[in-house]
């Protein structure tokens, strides 16, 4: 529509150029005044239909009345200064020449409402750089100034035709025309879309500003127009002029009215808000308070649980996890500072069974707490004492600078052990075996020193307990050897690689076979012919022992059954089978021994059961449950290696024991001290005051032989009367006996 | 970012074109004006380069309805 109100402007002026240059007429109205006119309400059209920002209904109405405020101020301006005059001076003119005439003031009242649409709708920010509207804006206000000055000059007789006001209109199109380049750049390319200058901006961002105002500087306009009535006579009397700066001042009350309706449902949401808000701010705060209170339980727990994870429960020492952290630190603090060392400790309580079996765990895990108690003590503060699990403890001892010896905090540490516990009534002593490791720049984890500690702690224990060894790399491969010998083991039983030999017991006096005592070999594959010191201790290690000692048991008793049957004659021969002390302990060790002879039918009499001192004394409460189960069945008992162990003597009071074997300690001292033989004459006493047998083991040498003899020692065992044979060997001397 | 944001200040060398032709050609109808003393030869002038100023305007406004209508837009809506 702005387009075609530009065209229908062109055809005007042709128009008007055919008439004034064609022609040479100036006639009026004419064809020209026709498209004149009808530009002004295509332009209208075309401004009314420009899209604007959806407003709410106060401000629609808020809008309409600015327009209307500016509109009958500016009517009422018009009216006196033009449209008056001009209806006053052309009365004598027909009366379509007086309405053309006026049109031309009332379309520019058109303008001027265009110009204020234009104005009110594109106020808001989303505006800011509507180089179009501004152009177009422009252009309406530039042809609304020229219109009314044409007016005037042709009222007054001063327009002539080509002059500055001519300009001004082709300047009003070619602004026009402009803001529809700006648009068309804008559609084209919304990249290279017309802006302002930020200086050209910041003014129309002004008249913007302004915009609000606009009704306010019209009703002062108005109200100057009144008071100059006062003075001049104007073309509207006084009553109309007050009328109307009273409708202005209406529509101004009416918009206030209207602001103030708005602001008052603002500020009561704004109210509300503030309410809303300050409800959601308290419970923000008190979830706020909650949050903290939970994070910081979560952070006790949390500490807690760090705490227990890397502390034992029992002592409150550090665990095994925080002292491999611990020990890790200083093994790469060593690698980084040449004057740092360290040394660890594994340390484990001697005979901790004993004392727990006996005097109850509670009393044991007191005693494991005591102890960690005086380790501490012994040590400085920055040196950890940590319990590994059961009775094993282990410490870090940090070294910078100083010249300390290992050696000597740990015999402090284990002079501090000895000293008696006090506890629930009992005085206990304890001693432990220590596995030394200082430190050297091989170990790149934690786990390798404490391994090796470990090691050294098991030759302590090896070597006798209540001591300390220090870590070699020997014993790592010995300790290898030893794992590897435990796996054979394991193997030999399920392989068949054990054998049993049998050493005769036989009358000095008579040389006749009495019995023969079973001894375990192992034809290891690998090793070769292995005696039972060399892998007995890894089986009672490893719990193999139990398994081992049962196969002894049947082998020996199915053996023996088989010599019994292929000499019947022989049916006194006996076998002994030695026990063990875990074996002696097992709560099934009755059921299975009658059950080896049941199986075989053996009479009770055919089997003797080799006890050491050690197992009476350990399972001193147990062994009389034992001793009277076996004692009724008929199996007999003696004691091996006697007078090597405790010597307590009041077990043979006790106890029923068939024989003691006196140990090969006594008998080698024969020849050499007379003590030796006064001790054997003493056993042999006893026994036979007690109804006891009296067998003497370890006889290699006639003098010997002879000795006991002298002392009438009956029976005896020993490489002089034979060695241990195999069961063909032995079926030979069962040979020869029968 | 917004379409207005990505496009600020860059403007359209078309209309920049358009512009200093505008201001051109006014100050040359400027400059005529004042060279013509005689009022006939005015008249002339002015009857003449009026309409030639409408149509070039009336050209321009015809080519961006058209391109209006083309982007199924409306006038003086740029960015939205």
């Amino acid at each position: 529509l702005i387009a075609l109100s530009a065209l229908v402007f062109a055809l005007g002026d042709i128009t008007w150029a055919i008439l004034e240059l064609g022609l040479r007429q100036q006639p009026f109205p004419s064809v020209a005044d026709f498209f004149y006119l009808v530009n002004y309400p295509l332009l209208l059209g075309g401004v009314l239909l420009l899209p604007e920002k959806t407003a709410t209904r106060g401000e629609q109405i808020k809008k309409v009345l600015d327009a209307g405020i500016v509109m009958v101020a500016a009517l009422l301006g018009f009216w006196n200064f033009l449209l008056g005059p001009l209806v006053a001076s052309n009365t004598d003119y027909p009366l379509i020449e007086q309405l053309i005439l006026l049109a031309y003031p009332v379309g520019d009242l058109v303008l001027l409402w265009a110009l204020l649409r234009i104005l009110y709708t594109r106020s808001d920010q989303q505006y800011e750089n509507d180089v179009p509207a501004f152009l177009l804006a422009i252009s309406l206000a530039v042809t609304i100034v020229a219109d009314c000055t044409y007016t005037y000059q042709a009222f007054v007789g001063t327009y002539v035709s080509g002059g500055l006001l001519d300009i001004a209109w082709r300047a009003g199109i070619l602004l026009t025309g402009l803001a529809g380049i700006s648009q068309l750049s804008t559609l084209q390319s919304l990249k290279n879309a017309t802006r302002f200058s930020n200086r050209l901006a910041s003014l129309v961002k002004s008249i913007r500003a302004l915009t609000p105002y606009f009704p306010y500087f019209w009703l002062i306009a108005a109200y100057v127009i009144l008071m100059r009535s006062s003075t001049y006579p104007m073309y509207m009397d006084f009553l109309s002029l007050s009328l109307a700066v009273g409708g202005i001042i209406g529509l101004v009350l009416l918009r206030q009215m209207i602001t103030l309706s708005e602001n008052n449902k603002l500020n009561i949401e704004l109210q509300q808000t503030m309410g809303n808000l300050k409800g959601q701010t308290s419970e923000l705060e008190r979830t706020n308070q909650e949050l903290q209170n939970e994070i910081m339980e979560r952070k006790t727990v949390e500490r807690q649980l760090t705490y227990d994870s890397l502390h034992d429960a029992m002592t409150g020492l550090p665990n095994r996890v925080l002292f491999l952290d611990r020990l890790g630190q200083a093994i790469e603090y060593s690698k980084r500072r040449t004057e740092y060392t360290f040394v660890v400790l594994f340390i484990d309580v001697d005979h901790f069974k004993v004392i727990n079996d006996s005097l109850g765990h509670l009393t044991g895990d007191q005693l494991l707490i005591a102890a960690g108690t005086r380790m501490r003590e012994c040590l400085r503060s920055s040196d950890t004492v940590a319990r590994l699990g059961g009775d094993e403890f282990a410490i870090l001892l940090e070294i910078t600078g100083e010249k300390i010896s290992p050696s000597t905090i740990v015999e402090k540490l284990q002079e501090g052990i000895r000293l008696p516990f006090s506890l629930d009534g009992h005085e206990l002593h304890i001693t432990v075996s220590i596995g030394v490791v200082v430190s050297v720049a091989d170990y790149a984890h934690p786990e390798e020193v404490l391994r090796d500690a470990d090691i050294a702690m098991y030759q302590a224990k090896a070597h006798g307990k209540a001591r300390f060894e220090t870590f070699d790399i020997k014993m790592r491969s010995y300790a290898f050897s030893r794992l590897e010998m435990e796996q054979d083991l394991r193997a030999a039983l399920e392989n068949g690689e054990f054998q049993l030999y049998y050493q005769p017991i036989v009358s000095m006096k008579s040389n006749q076979l009495f019995g023969f005592e079973a001894l375990i070999r192992w034809v290891h594959p690998s090793r070769g012919f292995l005696l039972p010191g060399e892998f007995l201790p890894i089986a009672e290690e490893s719990g193999l022992i139990l398994p081992i000692e049962k196969w002894v048991l049947n082998e020996a008793c199915a053996q023996l059954k088989k010599w019994h049957e292929k000499y019947p004659s022989l049916q006194n021969v006996s076998v002994n089978v030695n026990v063990s002390n875990k074996q002696f302990s097992q709560p099934n060790f009755v059921d299975g021994v009658i059950r080896a002879l049941q199986v075989n039918g053996l009479k009770a009499e055919a089997l003797k059961l080799e006890i050491t001192e050690n197992v009476l004394i350990s399972n001193y409460s147990a062994a009389n449950k034992v001793f009277s189960k076996l004692r009724d069945f008929g199996i007999q008992f003696e004691i091996d290696d006697f007078g090597s162990g405790y010597s307590a003597l009041a077990y043979l009071q006790h106890f029923p024991i068939s024989a003691i074997k006196i140990d090969k300690s006594f008998i080698d001292e024969i020849g050499k001290s007379p003590r030796g033989i006064e001790l054997i004459r003493a056993i042999l006493s006893m026994s036979r005051e007690l109804g006891m047998e009296a067998i003497a083991e370890g006889i290699e040498t006639s003098e010997q032989l002879n000795e006991l003899m002298g002392l009438s020692c009956n029976l005896g065992q020993g490489f002089l009367l034979s060695r241990p044979l195999d069961k063909e060997a032995a079926e030979r001397i069962l040979e020869e006996q029968e | 970012l917004s379409m207005r944001a990505i496009t600020r200040n860059q403007p359209s060398k078309l209309f920049y074109l358009a512009a200093l032709s505008a201001v051109f050609l006014l100050i040359v109808d400027f400059g005529v004006g004042l060279l013509l003393t005689n009022a006939q030869q005015q008249l002339i002038y002015s009857d003449l380069i009026s309409p030639f100023v409408d149509f070039l305007a009336t050209a321009a406004l015809f080519f961006a309805a058209k391109q209006s209508f083309r982007f199924q837009g409306n006038l003086g809506s740029p960015g939205d």
